[in-house]
C-alpha cells in the first residue's frame, strides 16, 4: 500500500506564558529551554507525523502571541486552521478562563468544522496545580473537546497529543480546506474511505 | 590577511586557523636539481606559489553541531603582490580519511626560494615543515611546504579536533562525496552543505550577469513585486526570497563598488522638419544655452550626505518614486511659486523621505521630529567584516568629462531627432536615401560653428521620415561602443502618414584617462578624514568632491577597469489629429514591444569593444567573449532611456480657450492650466503611455502649428490648428545605475522654416565609476553569503527595537517621524517584508508611510526603517470620519520564519480642513471638540454656513486696510498654521483688526483659499459644472445659484461679496477682478483635483467647465 500525505494548519492559541511556543519546540525539534523569549508575533513551523498506517500528516504550525493587545491578530492566524490547540498551564487557574475564551471565539469564528484540543501545559509543576484533571476534563467533554496534560518541559504528553490530532482530522478533507497554500496539498486525493473511517471511529477519545 | 580571507567567508562560517605555505609542485620533489635562480621572476613565483591553509568551521548551536574544513587559498592572480587578495584554491571537509602528515625538509631540498613578506620571516629557520594534505574524498592529495612551525602545530590541533567530531557523526557519506547531492539530507545530519557556495563549481550563480532589469519593472517597489501574502497565509516565500536577495545582491554590490560619479553632458533635440531642407541657422537649437556657473550648479547632488542605505531595494528610492512622479504630474495649482525650483531640487538620497505634500499643505511648519536611539546593543563580536550599520556613502561627483578643457557648457553628446525629413510621395516608398540625413548634418554642423570641429557624428538611423543622430565629442569617441540600432513604423502606413520611430542604443564607458585622477583623490580622501570642502565651480575639470569615509570592506580604491552605462535613445512620430490621443498611447505600446537591439548588429565605435556590457549589471565572468553571444536588447533593458520626438499629443481645451489662454495677461500661469488638459501628461498620469517617463517642466509654448503664408492668429498659430505641445522630450532611468537632472527644456522659434519649432533639453547625467571586475567579484561574494537562503533550514531570528510606537498627537500638516531597528541576530540570512493583515488590506494605514517595506539582512546587522505621519489633505478627509485613537499593528514577517508585530498608534486632532463642506455645518462647535461622529448636529438642525469660513471672511471684511496682493502672493506659513489652529480650536484669532500688517491680511487670504481648497468636494460640485457655463448676465448667474445647495450658496455669497468689495477698492478694479477670478476658478471648481482630469474618465475630450468658463462664472458676481 502505498503511504498517504496530509498537511493541515494548526494554531496555538492561548494565554502568554502557558508554555506554547515550548509545546511546538519540543514537538518540532524535541528541545526545551528554560529561558525563551516570549513571542511577539507569530512564527511558523512545520513538523511531520506519521500514523500506525504510514499515513504522514503533515502538520503547518503557526503559534502565535497570546498576549491580549495582539489578539485582534489572533483571527487572521486561525483563520482557515483545520485544527487548534489551546493551551493553559496547570498552575494557573487564570489561564483556563482564558482558555475558555479562545475556545468559544473558535466555536464562533473559525472553520465549523475545526478541530480544537485543550491541552493543560507544565504537568511535570502538578505539586503547584491549581487546574485539577477533573475540572478540565468535564468542561472539555462538554464543548467536545480532545483534552490532554502535557508537559514541554519533560516531554510528557506532546507528541501524542499531536498525533491524536492528526488521527482525528477528516483525512478525506478537500485540498481546498488548508489555508497553507505550500503546494503539498495536492497529495490528499485518492484516499482509501474504508481506511480513513476506522481510524477516526477508533481514536475518538483522547485521553493519552 | 585574516581579514582579507573573511570577506571570502559567509559570515555564518568561522575561521580559525590560518597558515601560510607555499606549494610544492610534483616534480621538484621528484626531481630535486630544479634550478634554483635567483632572478626578479623569483618574487612572482614566489606569489605564485604561495598557499594559505584556513580552518573554517561552521556552528549550528541550536542543533549541536559543528562542522570543520580545510580551505586551500591563493593569491588572487592580477592582484598586487603586496596586497592580499585571495581566491578559494581547494576545499577540503575534515571527514572520513582527511589526514595531514608533516615532514622536516631543508629548503634548499625542495628547490624553493622563500622570502615571506609575514611576520613569520622573521624567525625564519633554514629549514621547513613539509606537509601532505590526504582530501577526504577522492580528490587529489596536496603538498606544501612552511616555515611557520607554531601555525602548522595550530592548524594540526584543530583538524584533529574536528575529525573527531566529524567522527562521532552519524553521517552516510559515500567516498567521493559530493557536495551538492549532500543538500538534500535532511538537515539533522550534518552534510557539509555549508560549503556548498565555496565550491563555486557547482554553484550555478544567478543571472546577476545575464538577465537584467527592465527599467520600467525597476521602477514599481520591490514589495509589489512579491507574491500575495498576509499574516498567517505564507505567499510563496521560496520565490520571494529569490526576489529580495537578487536585489539585494544588484544594488548592494553596486553601491559598494561605485567610487564616483562622472558626468556627462547631454543635449537633446527634436524637430518636425515638414520635409523642408534646412534653410536657416539652426545654432540655437543645437548649441548649448546652458550656463554652467548657474545651471549646473544648482543640480549638483548634495555631498557628503550620510543616509540610512537601503540594502534590498534595487532603486533607493523605490517607494518614493511614485510620490515623486505624482507629485511632478500633479503639481498644476494655483500657487506656482515652489514649482521650478522643486524641478531642480536635488535628488533625494537613498532613503531620505521626501513628503510630497499637497499644495496647500506645502511646507510643514511644525515638524516634529522623534528621534529615538534606539540602536541595538551590538553584538559582541569582532569576527564579522560587515558594518552592524548600514550606511550608504555618497559618492564623490566628477562634475564633467572634459577630457579636452574645452567650454564646460559644450555637450558631450548631441542627439537629434527629426520628423518628416521628407514628405515626397518616393520617400515613403524607397526610404533609402541618405541625402538629407546628409544635408541635416551639414547644417547642424555650421550651426556648431567653431565648435564644429571638436564633434563627430557617430552613430544615426533613419526609417522614412524619421531619422535619429548622434554627435559625441571627438575626444570621447572611444568611450562609445556597441553601438545598435532599431526602427519600427507602427500605425496605418499610407494612409496616416508614416508614423514609428526609430532607436539608437549604446555602451559608454568613461575614458580611462579618469582613472588615475580619480585614484588619486580617492586615496588622498580616504586618509583624510571628513572636512568637505565646497565644490568651486570655477575648476570644472575633474573637480573631484571629497568622499565621505568609505566602507570599512573597501581594501582599495583602485579603479582598473571601469565598468558602463548603457544609454538608449527613441526618436519616434505618432499619430495625428486631436481627437487620436488612443491611437497615440497604441502606437507608443506597439513601438516598446517592436524595437528590439540585436547584439549581432552592434557596431562597435571602437577599437576596443571588448565587451557586451549589460545595463546595471556585472560583465558575465570575465573568461567569456560575450561579443559572440547574440543577444536581444528591448528599449527598457539600459540604463536611461531618452525619448524625443513628435508625439503629437494636443490640448484638450477648445481651440479659441486654448488661443485666448496663451495670450491673456491674467493667466500668467497659462501653461499651467493648458498642461492640466494636456494628452501626453493625462495619457501618462492614467498610465494609457509612457508610464513612469518624466519630463523636464515646459516652460515654453506650444511648439505647433506654424505656417508661412497661412492666417495666423495674434502669436502666430495657424488658425486652422490648434495650438499643441506636440514636441517632446521625455526620460526614464534606472536611479540604481545612474542620476539624470535635466537642466534646460526650451523651443525657438527663430527656426520658423517648418510648421513645427524645434525643441530642446539639457540634461546632466551622471553614471557611476566602478571596476566591473570589482563588481562582479562583489556581486559573487555577496551571493555566497546569501547563498541557499531559500532552502535553508536554520532559524532566522530578527529582533525589533521596539514592538510598540507610539506617535502620540497627530496634527494636520504636521510631520513625524521615528526609526525602527531591525537586527538580524540569527546565524542566517534573513529576508524580510512587511505584510498586511489580510489580503484585501492594506500594509500600513495611510496615515503612516514605511522607508522601506523589504530588505535583506547578513547575520549581525541592523537597519533602521524610518516610519513617518503624514496628515495631508487625503489622509485627513479620512481620519476626520474616524475616532481620534489610532491604532495598527505592522506585521514584519522574515521570509521563511515568523511574524512579528508592531503597532503602531497615535492620537489624532481633528481639523476643519479637508472635511465635506456638509460636515462642517453640522458641527456643533469647534471640531477640536468633537469626541467622535456621534457628537454632530442632525442634518436638518445644521447651520447656514461652515463657521470657520465665515470667520475667515468676516474678520477680513471687518480689517481696517486694504492690501493689494491679498489673495495674490504667498503667505507667511507660519501665520496659516495659527489661522488654521484657532479655526480647529474655537479660539480667537492672536491678531488685531487695526494692525496694519500686510502680511497677516494675506495670509488671513491665503487660509481661506487652501480651506476651500481641502474640502473633499470643491464648492461647486462636478455635478454643477455644466449649468454654470451658460449664463451671460448677472442676472442670470444668480439664477443658476438656486440649484446649490445651501451651505454652497451661503459660502459662495459671503466669499464672492468679500471679493466684490476688494475689487471696488482696488485702483484697477477690471484687471483685479480678472486676476482674482483666476485665483479662485480652479479653488471653486476643482480644476486641478485629480478627477476633474478630462481623459481619466472618458474619452470625452473637453471639461464639463474650462478655465474661462469657470472664470467668467466668478467674474459675474466679484465684478
Ligand atoms: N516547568 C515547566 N515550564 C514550562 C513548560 N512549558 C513552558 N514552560 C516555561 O514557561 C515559560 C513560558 O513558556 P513559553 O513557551 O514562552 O510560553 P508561551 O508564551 O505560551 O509561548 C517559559 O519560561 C518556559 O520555560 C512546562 O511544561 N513545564
Ligand atoms: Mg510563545
Amino acid at each position: 500500500m502505498s503511504t498517504k500525505q496530509f498537511q493541515f494548519k494548526l494554531v496555538l492559541l492561548g494565554e502568554s506564558a502557558v508554555g506554547k511556543s515550548s509545546l511546538v519546540l519540543r514537538f518540532v525539534k524535541d528541545q526545551f529551554d528554560d529561558y525563551r523569549e516570549s513571542t511577539i508575533g507569530a512564527a511558523f513551523l512545520t513538523q511531520t507525523v506519521t500514523l500506525e498506517d504510514q499515513t504522514t500528516v503533515k502538520f503547518e504550525i503557526w503559534d502565535t502571541a497570546g498576549q491580549e493587545r495582539y489578539k485582534s491578530l489572533a483571527p487572521m492566524y486561525y483563520r482557515n486552521a483545520n485544527c487548534a490547540v489551546v493551551v493553559y498551564d496547570i498552575t494557573q487557574s487564570a489561564s483556563l478562563d482564558k482558555a475558555r475564551n479562545w475556545v468559544r471565539e473558535l466555536q464562533r469564528q473559525a472553520d465549523p468544522s475545526i478541530v480544537i484540543a485543550l491541552c493543560g501545559n507544565k504537568a511535570d509543576l502538578s505539586a503547584r496545580r491549581q487546574v485539577s484533571e477533573e475540572e478540565a476534563k468535564k468542561y472539555a467533554d462538554e464543548e467536545g473537546l480532545m483534552w490532554a496534560e502535557t508537559s514541554a518541559k519533560t516531554g510528557e504528553g506532546v507528541t501524542e497529543i499531536f498525533t491524536a490530532i492528526a488521527k482525528k482530522l477528516p483525512l478525506t478533507a478537500p485540498a481546498s480546506r488548508s489555508g497553507a497554500a505550500r503546494g503539498t496539498t495536492a497529495a490528499r486525493s485518492g484516499v482509501d474511505l474504508n481506511k480513513q473511517s476506522t481510524a477516526q471511529g477508533q481514536n475518538e477519545p483522547c485521553n493519552c | 590577511m585574516e581579514k582579507a580571507i573573511k570577506l571570502l567567508l559567509r559570515s555564518s562560517d568561522e575561521l580559525l586557523r590560518v597558515l601560510e605555505t607555499y606549494s610544492i609542485p610534483i616534480n621538484d620533489l621528484e626531481n630535486r636539481s630544479v634550478s634554483n635562480n635567483a632572478d626578479s621572476s623569483e618574487s612572482i613565483n614566489e606569489s605564485r606559489r604561495r598557499r594559505i591553509v584556513a580552518v573554517v568551521t561552521h556552528k549550528d548551536e541550536e542543533n549541536d553541531w559543528e562542522e570543520g574544513s580545510v580551505f586551500i587559498l591563493k593569491n588572487k592572480l592580477f592582484s598586487s603582490p603586496y596586497q592580499d587578495e585571495f581566491e578559494i584554491d581547494r576545499v577540503l571537509p575534515v571527514h572520513g580519511d582527511f589526514t595531514i602528515t608533516m615532514a622536516q625538509v631543508n629548503r634548499a631540498d625542495l628547490g624553493v626560494s622563500v622570502q615571506l613578506p609575514s611576520e613569520s620571516a622573521l624567525n625564519q629557520s633554514r629549514s621547513g615543515l613539509r606537509l601532505h594534505i590526504t582530501p577526504g574524498g577522492e580528490s587529489e592529495p596536496l603538498d606544501l611546504f612552511t616555515y611557520d612551525v607554531q601555525g602548522l602545530k595550530n592548524v594540526l590541533a584543530e583538524c584533529r579536533r574536528l575529525r573527531e567530531l566529524a567522527g562521532m557523526l552519524t553521517y552516510i557519506h559515500t567516498d567521493n562525496i559530493s557536495l551538492m547531492a549532500c543538500v538534500d539530507l535532511s538537515p539533522e545530519t550534518q552534510t557539509y552543505s555549508w560549503l556548498a557556495p565555496y565550491v563555486s563549481n557547482n554553484v550555478h550563480i544567478p543571472p546577476f550577469t545575464s538577465v537584467f532589469p527592465n527599467i520600467q519593472e525597476t521602477h514599481r517597489p520591490l514589495f509589489t513585486r512579491l507574491s500575495p501574502a498576509s499574516a498567517g497565509t505564507p505567499g510563496e516565500d521560496g520565490k520571494d526570497v529569490i526576489t529580495i536577495r537578487d536585489d539585494w545582491i544588484r544594488s548592494r554590490a553596486r553601491n559598494e563598488c561605485r567610487k564616483a560619479r562622472a558626468r556627462l553632458h547631454l543635449r537633446i533635440g527634436t524637430f518636425n522638419v515638414n520635409g523642408k531642407m534646412p534653410s536657416q541657422d539652426l545654432s540655437v537649437w543645437v548649441r548649448s544655452t546652458v550656463n554652467e556657473k548657474k545651471d549646473f550648479a544648482s543640480v549638483l547632488p548634495p555631498l557628503n550626505e550620510i543616509s540610512p542605505f537601503s540594502i534590498g531595494e534595487n532603486n533607493p528610492i523605490d517607494e518614493q518614486v511614485e510620490d515623486t512622479l505624482q507629485t511632478t504630474s500633479s503639481s498644476f495649482s494655483y500657487s506656482s511659486t515652489a514649482s521650478t525650483n522643486a524641478v531642480h531640487s536635488p535628488s533625494p538620497t537613498a532613503s531620505s523621505f521626501s513628503t510630497a505634500p499637497s499644495v496647500f499643505t506645502a511646507t510643514p511648519s511644525a515638524t516634529t521630529v522623534q528621534t529615538e536611539n534606539s540602536v541595538l546593543p551590538s553584538p559582541a563580536s569582532s569576527t564579522s567584516v560587515y558594518s552592524p550599520i548600514i550606511v550608504e556613502t555618497e559618492p564623490v561627483l566628477v562634475p564633467t568629462l572634459n577630457a579636452d578643457q574645452t567650454d564646460p557648457s559644450d555637450p558631450d553628446m548631441l542627439i537629434l531627432g527629426f520628423q518628416e525629413l521628407d514628405l515626397s510621395a518616393e520617400a515613403l516608398i524607397y526610404s533609402t536615401s541618405t541625402v538629407r540625413e546628409d544635408a541635416w548634418c551639414t547644417a547642424i554642423f555650421a550651426a556648431l560653428g567653431e565648435k564644429g570641429g571638436m564633434y563627430e557624428k557617430l552613430a544615426s538611423k533613419q526609417l522614412v521620415g524619421m531619422l535619429i543622430i548622434i554627435i559625441v565629442k571627438k575626444s570621447l569617441k572611444s568611450c562609445f561602443s556597441n553601438i545598435m540600432t532599431s526602427s519600427a513604423g507602427v500605425g496605418l502606413m499610407g494612409y496616416m502618414g508614416n508614423k514609428g520611430g526609430t532607436a539608437i542604443r549604446l555602451t559608454f564607458t568613461p575614458p580611462t584617462t579618469l582613472i588615475p585622477a580619480l585614484d588619486n583623490i580617492l586615496s588622498h580622501e580616504s586618509t583624510k578624514s571628513g572636512e568637505p570642502s565646497t565644490p568651486t565651480a570655477t575648476s570644472p575639470k575633474l573637480d573631484f568632491q571629497p568622499s565621505p569615509s568609505s566602507q570599512p570592506s573597501h581594501e582599495s580604491h583602485g579603479i582598473k577597469n571601469l565598468g558602463s552605462t548603457v544609454l538608449t535613445f527613441v526618436c519616434s512620430h505618432l499619430a495625428a489629429f486631436d481627437e487620436m490621443v488612443a491611437q497615440r498611447n497604441t502606437d507608443y505600446h506597439s513601438l516598446i514591444k517592436k524595437f528590439v537591439f540585436d547584439s549581432s548588429s552592434a557596431v562597435s565605435g571602437v577599437v576596443d569593444a571588448e565587451s557586451q556590457e549589460m545595463p546595471g549589471q556585472f560583465e558575465s565572468s570575465p573568461q567569456h567573449h560575450p561579443q559572440e553571444i547574440q543577444e536581444k536588447f528591448s528599449v527598457f533593458e539600459t540604463d536611461t532611456l531618452f525619448w524625443m520626438g513628435d508625439l503629437n499629443y494636443r490640448i484638450d481645451l477648445p481651440d479659441q480657450e486654448v488661443r485666448t489662454l496663451l495670450s491673456s495677461e491674467h493667466w500668467s500661469d497659462h501653461g499651467k492650466y493648458l498642461l492640466k488638459y494636456d494628452q501626453l501628461k493625462n495619457s501618462i498620469e492614467n498610465k494609457h503611455a509612457f508610464d513612469m517617463f518624466s519630463e523636464h517642466e515646459i516652460t515654453h509654448l506650444p511648439t505647433y502649428r506654424f505656417s508661412p503664408g497661412v492666417a495666423v492668429d495674434s502669436l502666430g498659430y495657424d488658425v486652422k490648428r490648434k495650438p499643441a505641445w506636440t514636441d517632446r522630450i521625455l526620460y526614464v532611468h534606472s536611479p540604481l545605475t545612474t542620476q539624470i537632472q535635466p537642466v534646460t527644456y526650451a523651443s525657438h522659434r527663430e527656426i520658423s522654416f517648418s510648421d513645427h519649432q524645434p525643441v530642446s533639453a539639457e540634461f546632466a547625467l551622471d553614471v557611476d565609476l566602478f571596476d566591473k571586475h570589482q563588481i562582479h567579484a562583489t556581486a559573487t561574494s555577496l551571493f555566497r553569503q546569501v547563498y541557499g537562503m531559500e532552502e535553508q533550514q536554520e532559524r532566522s531570528k530578527l529582533r525589533l527595537s521596539e514592538n510598540t510606537v507610539d506617535f502620540g498627537d497627530l496634527f494636520y500638516g504636521r510631520e513625524k517621524t521615528y526609526t525602527l531597528s531591525i537586527q538580524n541576530t540569527g546565524k542566517v540570512p534573513v529576508a524580510f517584508r512587511f505584510l498586511p493583515l489580510d489580503a484585501e488590506s492594506e500594509i500600513h494605514p495611510r496615515w503612516l508611510k514605511i522607508s522601506r517595506m523589504t530588505g535583506l539582512l547578513l547575520p549581525k546587522e541592523l537597519i533602521e526603517i524610518t516610519m513617518t505621519t503624514i496628515v495631508d489633505n487625503d489622509v485627513a478627509s479620512e481620519l476626520n470620519l474616524g475616532p481620534r485613537n489610532l491604532n495598527h499593528t505592522l506585521i514584519l514577517h522574515s521570509v521563511m520564519g515568523k511574524d512579528l508585530f508592531v503597532v503602531v498608534s497615535a492620537t489624532y486632532h481633528y481639523t476643519c480642513f479637508a472635511n465635506e463642506l456638509s460636515r462642517l455645518t453640522r458641527l456643533p462647535g469647534s471640531i477640536r471638540a468633537l469626541r467622535g461622529p456621534e457628537d454632530l448636529l442632525h442634518e436638518d438642525r445644521a447651520i447656514n454656513a461652515p463657521r470657520e469660513v465665515m470667520r475667515l471672511v468676516n474678520w477680513m471684511m471687518t480689517t481696517s486696510h486694504s492690501v493689494d496682493c491679498l489673495f495674490l502672493n504667498r503667505a507667511d506659513q507660519d501665520i496659516v498654521h495659527r489661522l488654521r489652529e484657532c479655526l480647529d480650536t474655537g479660539e480667537d484669532f492672536p491678531y488685531s483688526h487695526e494692525a496694519k500688517d500686510s502680511t497677516v491680511l494675506v495670509a488671513f487670504g491665503e487660509t481661506l483659499l487652501q480651506l476651500l481648497d481641502s474640502l473633499t468636494e470643491c464648492i461647486v460640485s462636478t455635478s454643477l459644472h455644466a449649468q454654470c457655463v451658460s449664463p451671460v448676465s448677472r442676472d442670470e448667474a444668480f439664477e443658476v445659484l438656486d440649484s446649490f445647495p445651501q451651505a454652497t450658496v451661503n459660502v459662495w455669497i459671503s466669499v464672492t461679496a468679500f471679493l466684490h468689495y476688494v475689487v471696488q477698492t482696488s485702483p484697477d478694479p477690471e484687471s483685479k477682478a480678472q486676476r482674482i477670478a483666476t485665483v479662485f476658478a480652479p479653488v471653486f471648481f476643482g480644476l486641478f483635483r485629480k478627477d476633474s482630469n478630462p481623459s481619466a474618465s472618458s474619452a470625452t475630450s473637453t471639461p464639463a467647465i474650462t478655465p474661462l468658463q469657470s472664470q467668467a462664472f466668478i467674474l459675474h458676481f466679484i465684478q
